[in-house]
């Protein structure tokens, strides 16, 4: 498993490089120069000059594409160009709250999606099963932004049970609506996947040889069925999470909280290459990471799936 | 005579598919005294499976239906108990095992997961205990080292030793009554031959009645006393064995008898049975097998053939007997 480990890390790294090297290519075409930004719009052409040359704007851009490239070697992602304030640092700073935000999303998104698609599995073609499958496709379509105005209406306006936007002193109230509003498609998203995995599991031989030794319906759907409709609910859930880890934009702005997402966001707006490409490098990261940890606990769910070390003899 | 421990009752099962109705056993009779070995044959299609499964009361996972008929276990009529009653009958008293060993353990938990629960369940073990018992219940139905095999997943097991497993879980309990559903088809003939000898051997320590539903005479011939024939979702000759083998009287049972190699006369060209079975979606009015029956008459056509005495202790349906 640790051979297979390595292999995986190593192949990913042409992935980043090729995810960074998309970013660099976008953020030069894109219109608008850092440098006229920062000078403000009375500033005369030699002062736009200067911070061009100080940024190192005026360098060939695959200059900078491997002046970026030693810098990520060494964690020096360089400085934003608002607040000459290191890159990683600006960075760091916003990542807690977006790592709360992002796990307990997927955790809400995991328990509710799970249990639902479970229910709606065993009562097949019920009216809880239309309800929740109904459900599911508005939490599917629905975009983020019209959810978190329906969460701010239900909990603040209507029933006044949690303040709307802010961090307050950090506390864990303030989370709970952009959790229930980021968590909403991924729950969605799960509970169809459980359904139909419940679904073809429930038809499965097996589970007839467990309704067959007498054991309980609580003991057949989750002590038989349900572990082996867990790997595709596995997959989804950590892509959830490796995209909400690298900042979920909308929701962030939406509730005004200061997570990753926000801040790519400002550095969109202000041209900040280097916290843009930061924050990038940080989401792709992200993804390998998660998916390399989702790819390994596959084995958990199904022991069939190993990784290297030594072959099953039959 | 011994004591009767399963009484099926003009069994009917339906199952409804696309509101089409396929009746798959279509009044069904049998009995099963205790510590008896009844065989049930037919071709595939026959409703033997779906014979057993109503028995077990399982059919509903098949979205099946039983519409008719009783099926009386010690007494107690299964298809009027409350489903919670039905589930502690099943796996302790009454258990079953199926055909494919290699589908029928599920593969993401253990063995001994699967054969303890078993205990836990219908004896109210611990895990603890369970486990301990599990692996006598292993050793038992000849697996090597179950101490370890308890800690294995199905997948490294081979066929035999998977459906040992499956054994294993379904004689838990110590059952009256083993349904075996072809438990052998799956298997190459030399572990064929094995599993077969270990349900016999384990019938006779326990004491359980076996209904062993196959579609091979080999394997009834060596393994129990009496055979039900079953055709088109009806019984049509029920004998003992040597009674079946050596004086077959219906002309299904014949037809049967004659396209098994080695089981007819040496030398004999291998017989057989023209046409193919009845689609159950549309069944031949009279007699089920009429049309390719070839002593076929006119009443064979019309009136469905009761199922009669015709002998000592053997039963048949059809109008060649009835003026016996």
């Amino acid at each position: 498993m640790a051979i297979y480990t390595i292999k995986r890390l190593l192949a990913a790294v042409p992935v980043v490089i090729g995810v960074i090297a998309v970013v660099f290519i976008l953020t030069s075409i894109v219109p608008g120069d850092p440098a006229r930004l920062i000078a403000g719009k009375t500033a005369d052409p030699e002062t736009i000059q200067r911070i061009r040359e100080e940024l190192g704007l005026n360098r060939p851009l695959w200059e900078q594409f491997t002046d970026f490239f030693k810098g990520v070697l060494t964690f020096d992602l360089g400085r934003s160009y608002r607040n000459n304030r290191p890159v990683t640092q600006v960075i760091m700073e916003r990542l807690p709250l977006t790592a709360k935000l992002a796990v307990s999303s997927t955790a809400l998104a995991v328990v509710t999606g799970v249990s639902l698609g479970v229910v709606s599995a065993v009562k097949k073609d019920s009216m809880l099963d239309h309800g929740g499958r109904v459900l599911a496709l508005l939490g599917i379509s629905a975009p983020s932004f019209w959810i978190g105005l329906m969460v701010v209406l239900l909990f603040c306006v209507k029933l006044r049970w949690i303040p709307g936007t802010g961090t307050g002193d950090g506390g864990w109230l303030y989370l709970v609506l952009p959790v229930i509003t980021l968590g909403m498609r991924p729950a969605a998203f799960i509970t169809r996947l459980t359904r139909s995995g419940m679904l073809e599991v429930l038809e499965q031989d097996y589970i007839q040889t467990a309704w067959a030794k007498g054991l309980p319906g609580r003991a057949v759907v989750l002590g038989h069925a349900l572990k082996n409709a867990m790997i595709p609910v596995a997959t989804v859930a950590g892509t959830c999470m490796a995209e909400m880890m690298g900042g979920a934009i909308v929701v962030e702005q939406f509730f005004s909280l200061p997570g990753v997402g926000r801040l790519g966001l400002e550095a969109i707006l202000a041209r900040d290459f280097p916290v843009i490409r930061g924050q990038v490098l940080l989401l792709a990261l992200v993804f390998v990471a998660v998916n390399l940890l989702v790819d390994l606990t596959y084995p958990l769910f199904d022991p069939r799936i190993k990784y290297g070390g030594k072959r099953r003899h039959e | 005579m011994g004591e009767r421990i399963l009484a099926v009752r003009g069994l009917k099962t339906h199952y409804y598919i696309g509101g089409r109705v396929i009746k798959a056993v279509d009044g069904l009779d049998f009995d099963l005294e205790r510590g008896e070995t009844l065989g049930i044959v037919g071709e595939s299609g026959c409703g033997k499976s779906t014979a057993a499964l109503s028995v077990m009361g399982l059919i509903s996972l098949r979205a099946g239906r039983v519409v008719g008929g009783q099926v009386l276990f010690k007494g107690k009529s299964l298809l009027a108990l409350p489903g919670e009653e039905m589930r502690r009958i099943r796996g302790s008293e009454m258990s079953m095992i199926f055909q494919e060993p290699m589908t029928s353990l599920n593969p993401v938990l253990t063995i001994g997961r699967q054969v303890s629960e078993v205990f836990m369940v219908h004896k109210g073990m611990s895990r603890r205990e369970a486990l301990d018992e599990a692996v006598k219940i292993l050793s038992q139905v000849g697996i090597p080292a179950p101490g370890q095999m308890i800690r294995e997943y199905p997948h490294r097991l081979s066929g035999g030793m998977r459906q040992r497993a499956m054994i294993a879980m379904a004689i838990a309990c110590g059952p009256d009554v083993l349904i075996a559903d072809e438990p052998t088809s799956e298997l190459d003939v030399t572990v064929q031959d094995q599993v077969l000898r270990l349900l016999r051997e384990l019938k006779e320590r326990i004491g359980m009645a076996m209904v062993l539903i196959t579609h091979d005479l080999g394997v009834v011939a060596e393994t129990v006393q009496n055979v039900l024939v079953m055709y088109a979702g009806r019984a049509v000759e029920y004998s003992d064995v040597s009674g079946l083998f050596n004086e077959p009287m219906h002309p299904y049972t014949k037809g049967l008898i004659a396209s098994v190699p080695g089981l007819g006369k040496a030398g004999e060209k291998l017989g057989g049975i023209k046409g193919e079975p009845p689609s159950p979606l549309d069944l031949p009015g009279g007699c089920r097998f009429h049309p390719r029956c070839e002593h076929a008459r006119e009443i064979c056509r019309i009136h469905e053939p009761e199922l009669v005495r015709v002998g000592d202790g053997r039963l048949c349906a059809c109008h060649l007997y009835n003026d016996w």
